[in-house]
């Protein structure tokens, strides 16, 4: 009843208002990013002999969907895929993109394990440099430097349909994280990963943002996906807690829908989360949020 | 229709679970490889397996059965010592036993077993630049395999020199002597190596010019590993090791 007056008369809501938040998207972040690193581990346990009983012994490679991504190109023109990339990653490319589809970037959001460590590393960052935290980078370059991710998974499809190998680990940080204790870790990855490392304590989500060619690809989604984290102005009362909330530094206020190619579908902006006003940041499908 | 967060943790967990058992159950989901060789698919050798798709998981007895080598002279060609351990070896542990070669731009490795396995089969292959065989598989393809004069030369360039070791020995270890730093390294030891720095060629008395005309680009930071540069350029390393390698011969001369 509090709440349908809220939504009728729309009025500055105190900040204090607390409301449990939702632990559902950490619980499955935590949960992908233990059986990830248990996954990593088991491959070396086989290898001595001492394997975790009823997990899965796959490489790392096997259970990305961004390899799926990188091995159309053969997959298409000679019907197999490139070295390393087996089957399962293909499949996991095309859940990948159902899910995207539908939600967005979920895979991103909610399932990375390297934006997971992200995410943990910045709460570190969070804690030193308070509300300066995540708004170091100036917006004007800011918008551009958001861009290069595009021209970094062209350059991967190009380099990996051109060789047929597995470029990217050499300059992936996410391998490096889970396999550093492997010769296959080369050292660029490895710089790429502690420079990652530094970078989210000033920027949430640094890796992300700016350099990953997955999230590039899964972004494009949020353009079409069905459905898309939706703004209601007539019960907003304009408090931008959705943009301070949003870990991409999307500017969800300033719109009806969020299309941004950045959009992680978090939903940390959402009235489940910061948003103070019950039912005005929504993930709906079209007319689902009020007008 | 609206969806809250619970929603989605739901349905994400349930579509990426349900599909890896969906695919299980329809036998799709492979997270290894079945070792079965992918074949030509058209043109004289339609049909027959390709040399090309051998993996680096492949161990020398899927090989043997796949393209009907013998074992004895797999692991002959590739300096394998012990017999009983030709059979379960994989392709990619060559490139661990021989990594001092790859430091020197040589590789003995899982495109080496993919070039002799065409050569000893006479089947087609495009071969990577780089890739070298040892000694002896030149000598067991010279004995065995049809090979035409051309192909006879070129072995023969592209070939190293192999002690024979056993499959977990690298040859660095075998060798017994410590490399030298760059700063101390000898003037007849100044080889580009897969860490070898644009700083380091300048060390040893090329100009930056000199480098940025054969690299046709500027050095992005002379402190840049020669490889890596070569690897964001998608240019093979030995395309730029060979005229770099011969400036530094001349400037040492």
């Amino acid at each position: 009843m509090q709440q349908q007056i809220l939504i009728k008369k729309p009025s500055p809501v105190p900040r204090t208002i607390k409301k449990p938040k939702p632990w559902y998207r950490s619980a499955v972040q935590s949960f992908f990013f233990v059986l990830v690193a248990l996954i990593s581990l088991n491959k070396v346990l086989e290898e001595a002999g001492m394997a975790i009983p009823f997990l899965s012994q796959a490489s790392l490679h096997a259970i990305c969907p961004f390899g799926g991504v990188v091995s159309i190109y053969k997959f298409v023109t000679v019907g197999t895929l490139i070295q390393k990339i087996h089957e399962s990653a293909f499949i996991l490319m095309l859940i990948a993109f159902l899910l995207a589809i539908a939600f967005g970037p979920v895979i991103c959001g909610w399932v990375c394990p390297f934006g997971t460590f992200q995410e943990w590393t910045g709460k570190i960052g969070r804690k030193i440099f308070g509300k300066k935290y995540n708004h170091y980078v100036p917006v004007k370059i800011d918008v551009y430097f958001r861009y290069i991710r595009y021209i970094i998974l062209a350059w991967v499809v190009y380099v990996t349909a051109t060789t047929a190998k597995l470029m990217f680990q050499d300059i992936d940080p996410y391998f490096a994280l889970f396999q550093f204790w492997s010769d296959e870790v080369s050292m660029t990855a490895l710089i790429i990963l502690g420079v990652t490392i530094t970078l989210s304590l000033f920027v949430e989500r640094p890796y992300c943002k700016y350099a990953c060619p997955y999230g590039a690809v899964l972004g494009i989604f949020n353009l079409f996906r069905i459905f898309k984290v939706r703004r209601t102005p007539s019960s907003c009362i304009d408090c931008k807690a959705c943009d301070q909330v949003c870990p991409m530094n999307i500017s969800v206020s300033s719109g009806t829908a969020v299309l941004s190619h950045q959009c992680i579908s978090c939903m940390k902006c959402t009235s489940e989360n910061a948003c103070p006003v019950a039912e005005t940041v929504e993930l709906s499908i079209k007319g689902g949020a009020k007008q | 229709m609206k969806l809250k967060s619970l929603h989605v943790a739901v349905i994400t967990l349930v579509l990426i679970f349900g599909g890896i058992a969906l695919t299980t159950v329809l036998d799709l989901w492979k997270t290894t490889n079945d070792k079965v060789v992918a074949t030509y698919k058209g043109g004289e050798f339609e049909g027959q397996s390709d040399p090309a798709d051998i993996r680096g998981s492949y161990t020398f007895d899927d090989i043997s059965n796949a393209f009907g080598i013998p074992l004895e002279d797999l692991g002959k060609a590739f300096g394998l010592q012990d017999p009983s351990s030709f059979a379960a070896f994989q392709c990619k542990g060559l490139e661990g036993i021989y990594v001092a070669l790859k430091e020197e731009g040589k590789e003995v490795g899982t495109g080496s077993v993919r070039y002799f396995v065409a050569l000893y089969k006479g089947l087609p292959l495009k071969v990577e630049e780089g890739t070298y065989l040892p000694k002896a598989a030149v000598e067991i393809l010279k004995a065995k395999a049809k090979l035409t004069e051309e192909q006879i030369k070129s072995i023969e360039k592209y070939s190293v020199d192999l002690p024979a070791v056993s499959a977990t020995a690298p040859v660095s270890e075998l060798a017994g002597t410590p490399t030298p730093s760059p700063s101390e390294t000898p003037v007849t030891d100044r080889v580009i190596k897969g860490n070898t720095t644009f700083q380091e060629l300048m060390d040893w008395g090329v100009t930056k010019e000199e480098i940025e005309k054969i690299i046709n680009d500027k050095i992005p930071k002379p402190g840049i590993i020669i490889k890596d540069y070569s690897t964001t350029k998608a240019v093979e390393f030995l395309t730029l090791k060979e005229p770099l390698q011969t400036l530094v011969d001349r400037k040492t001369k």
